[in-house]
Parts: C-alpha cells; sequence; structure tokens
C-alpha cells in the first residue's frame, strides 16, 4: 500500500506546527523550482543556491501567515523572487560565475539544429539581466517555471493583465537586444 | 491562428503541455512567420535546461532552515494573533470610552456593504481590461505597452 502524497495545503499546516518530515518534503518539492528562478534571476550559481536557501528560511518564518490568498506554489516563488531581488542589491561588484558558458554540448556533437538555432545561454543571461525587474521575473517565471499570467501576476504582485504586458515587454526588449 | 495568439501560447509550446493539434497549428505558423520564428527562439533558449542544479541544492536548503533556532521553525501566529486580540480589544476598549460622547463612528469595518434591500454583500468589482481582451495586448509596440502599464500601475 502506497502513502498518499499530501496535498500542499496539508504539507503547510504540518510544517506550521514543526513537522520536520513535512517541512523537508515541502523542500524537495519546490526547491527545484525556486533555483530556477533564482538562477535565472541572479546569474551566479553561489548566489542563487543562498537565495534558495534564504527563500526557504523565510517560508517557513512567514507560513504562520499564509492565508491561501494565493497557490502555494506561487507564494513561495514570490519570497524566492524577493530573496533573489534582496541578494541581487547587496551583490558587491564581483565577477559573475556563468551558469552555461557554451550550450549543452551534447547537442552540438550531434548536429541538432534546433540547437544551434538558439541563442547562446550566456548571451540570453546577460540580455535577460538588461531587463527591468518586472518585465525580468515576468519572462522568467511565465517560460521557466512555466506559471500562467495570473500566477505570474501573483508572484511580482501585479495584475493578470500587468503580469502580461510585463511578459510581452519583455520578450520584445530581449528580441531586440538579440537582434542588435 | 493569427500571431497575437501564437506569442501568448509560445511558453506552453516550450512546456509541452499543448495538445498536439494545437502544437502542430503552432508549429506550422512559427515556420511562416520571421517574428514568431524569432520569439520562439528566445523562449526555447530561455527554457533549455542550460542551468545545472547544484548536486547539494537540497541538502544545503535543508542545513539552512535546521540552522534556525527551533522556536522560530514553528509558527507562533496563533500565539500573537491572541495577544494582538487582547491588546486590541483593550486599546478599542479605551477609545470607545473616550470618544462615546462623540457622534461620529470610530469603527472602520472592512466587511463588504450590505446592498440595499437585499441585505447581500456588495464586493467592489475591478475589471481590468486586459484579461478580457487577450489577443491585443501583444500586438501593440513597446511604447504603448509601456504607456499602458504606467495606467495600469497608477
Amino acid at each position: 500500500m502506497t502513502t498518499p502524497v499530501p496535498d500542499d495545503t496539508a504539507l503547510l499546516d504540518r510544517a506550521r506546527a514543526g513537522d520536520r518530515e513535512a517541512q523537508g518534503i515541502l523542500i524537495s518539492r519546490y526547491a527545484e523550482d525556486v533555483y530556477r528562478l533564482t538562477a535565472r534571476l541572479l546569474s551566479d550559481a553561489d548566489l542563487a543556491r543562498d537565495a534558495a536557501q534564504d527563500a526557504f528560511v523565510n517560508v517557513l518564518n512567514g507560513i504562520g501567515g499564509f492565508r491561501g490568498q494565493a497557490s502555494v506554489r506561487t507564494w513561495i516563488l514570490r519570497i524566492a523572487a524577493n530573496a533573489a531581488t534582496t541578494l541581487g542589491r547587496r551583490r558587491t561588484r564581483r565577477r559573475e560565475i556563468p551558469l552555461d558558458a557554451a550550450g549543452d554540448p551534447a547537442d552540438a556533437a550531434s548536429g541538432d539544429d534546433s540547437a544551434a538555432a538558439r541563442l547562446d545561454g550566456a548571451r540570453l543571461e546577460r540580455l535577460l539581466a538588461r531587463l527591468p525587474e518586472k518585465q525580468r521575473m515576468a519572462v522568467v517565471l511565465r517560460i521557466r517555471n512555466g506559471l500562467s499570467y495570473r500566477e505570474v501576476g501573483e508572484v511580482i504582485d501585479c495584475s493578470e493583465g500587468s503580469a502580461r504586458v510585463n511578459y510581452h515587454l519583455g520578450i520584445k526588449r530581449l528580441r531586440e537586444l538579440a537582434e542588435s | 491562428m493569427n500571431c497575437e495568439s501564437i506569442t501568448d501560447l509560445l511558453p506552453d509550446l516550450a512546456s509541452g503541455v499543448l495538445d498536439d493539434a494545437t502544437a502542430a497549428l503552432l508549429h506550422a505558423h512559427i515556420a511562416t512567420c520571421s517574428g514568431c520564428a524569432a520569439e520562439w527562439r528566445i523562449v526555447q533558449s530561455l527554457r533549455a535546461d542550460a542551468t545545472a542544479l547544484p548536486a547539494d541544492l537540497e541538502a544545503g536548503i535543508v542545513a539552512a532552515v535546521a540552522r534556525m533556532p527551533a522556536h522560530r521553525r514553528r509558527s507562533h501566529v496563533p500565539y500573537y494573533a491572541a495577544a494582538a486580540a487582547v491588546a486590541f480589544a483593550l486599546f478599542g476598549g479605551i477609545l470607545t470610552v473616550q470618544r462615546l460622547g462623540d457622534s461620529a463612528s470610530i469603527a472602520r469595518s472592512a466587511t463588504p456593504i450590505p446592498a440595499a434591500g437585499t441585505g447581500e454583500a456588495v464586493f467592489p468589482v475591478v475589471t481590468d481590461p486586459l484579461v478580457g481582451n487577450q489577443s491585443a495586448v501583444s500586438e501593440l509596440s513597446a511604447e504603448q505597452l509601456e504607456a499602458l502599464l504606467t495606467e495600469m500601475d497608477s
């Protein structure tokens, strides 16, 4: 007989009460999602990892204040985005550690046409860093984390319509920068 | 399908969540439209799993959480809420005694206003014109989008 997987609400209730197992499941469930976001926002592997850790500490600190006004996932991602923003602002001039300098070697080796047509990963990271914060977040959350516009709005604290506008502005700007 | 519909769905196409028929329609359009093809390349590049997960990601997070003081790993909101309720009641009681002679109400209700006659609550409804007009956004220029965003955020 398999153990039923607890849903997010049940997990939060248990984690709120100090259940270490529930906290571990929550971390396991969202660590990758959080890191994907912080990595794209910070373009620095060490900072992204620190931001992910800060995010979960803040999640557990603030867990009592979660009222179900958003989904657990968007609530956690919002905290992660704030953690990344905080670390990004504290960042002193330091050499960025590229997360991906040359794309996937396997694609190049296999002669994958679709990979060759894509933008270089490192260049795209640099272009992404030039977008205003909300546009960058909207683009990353929509494309990298797969959120709907409504969910993007919950994370970056704006309406669904504004989230859509921020996304399209960001994509247009990225396209202009890439083609220039 | 037109470009407006296409650009909204490109992230979903990259995620693989679209049904086969819709995905085929999008690919057929992308093959004939340079603008949408350029945006598709950007979406694919951002979607590509170029960011390797640190091997110790979860362990590092668990360790960071474990370093939190034990009492902070549990929510104390119930206790704070009770304390706040007592403080509010005392404060509210003091204000009420002081203002009993004042005809103006000091109560600020956070509840919705009952509609006249029906007794049912009426919440103010804010409509976002863009939510109901999905296809219009992507065809706006950057300047128009900026202006729209300024108007929406004001």
